[in-house]
């Protein structure tokens, strides 16, 4: 059994139903006494003292529970509040995070391109040593892709 | 149904009522899921591997520079993913504990 209905209930309505049901109570309990010495009436007595009885126990209940109620929904909206600042948190997070990216980046490609600059520069004088054969070229490639 | 059973039937209303009051209040609020930022989804590049026919060694120094620089890239990304696990199990944690 839940009383997850509750939660769709108005604040006010809540105050307002708990508040009438314990009145209600009390007024029929002590209505059904007073009719007990009432003509007339006097047969009414015991249906209203126990409907009365059971109106006034659940308006204390309710009425009691009323004040959990409200700490539970003060605790609903303080969580949604922590929520979307987190979530507005990790979203600035991600917008650093690709920033970051793409600023070094560009950096990096800038330094890929000098190197390859400063490397068609001084090429005559890089080539003019050495010469690669084959068995080198595998051996390069094996290291960057593995033995596939 | 007599006077007794009216009390008991009574009684145990009451009872379910009250327990009811005792019913756990775990907050029905969940967070969602972060997002990570595109950069860091894509798919890693693959390093060019030297053609075969190659015979200066300039052309091997601009090969492993093109690669060394799409590693720089590749760890910058890593980087970032690093940064963004802490800071989202960060805020996280600041959000959910407690609740």
């Amino acid at each position: 059994m839940s009383l997850w209905f509750i939660q769709l209930i108005p604040t006010s309505w809540l105050e307002f139903a708990a508040l009438m049901i314990l009145i209600v109570g009390a007024v029929m309990f002590f209505a059904g006494h007073i009719f007990k010495y009432t003509p007339f009436v006097k047969q009414y007595n015991f249906p209203l003292r126990v409907i009365g009885f059971i109106l006034l126990l659940a308006g204390a209940y309710f009425n009691g529970g009323l004040g959990v109620e409200m700490e539970y929904r003060a605790r609903i909206e303080e969580m949604q509040k922590k929520v979307e600042l987190a979530e507005e948190e990790s979203r600035q997070a991600n917008i650093q995070i690709e920033r970051v990216i793409e600023q070094q980046t560009v950096v990096v490609k800038e330094d890929t391109a000098e190197t390859l600059a400063e490397i068609e520069r001084l090429k005559a004088e890089i080539n003019a040593n050495c010469e690669l054969t084959p068995e080198m070229i595998i051996l390069y490639n094996k290291g960057m892709e593995g033995n596939e | 149904m007599d006077r007794t059973q009216v009390g008991i039937v009574i009684l145990v209303i009451v009872f379910v009522l009250l327990l009811q009051g005792c019913a756990s209040t775990t907050v029905p609020v969940t967070m969602n899921f972060p997002e990570a930022p595109e950069p860091i989804l894509m798919e890693p590049e693959k390093l060019d591997p030297l053609p075969e026919d190659t015979k200066e060694m300039s052309e091997l120094l601009e090969n492993s520079t093109v690669n060394y620089g799409k590693y720089r890239e590749l760890q910058i990304k890593y980087q970032q993913w690093q940064r963004w696990y802490n800071t989202n199990r960060r805020i996280h944690k600041d959000t959910t504990e407690g609740n």
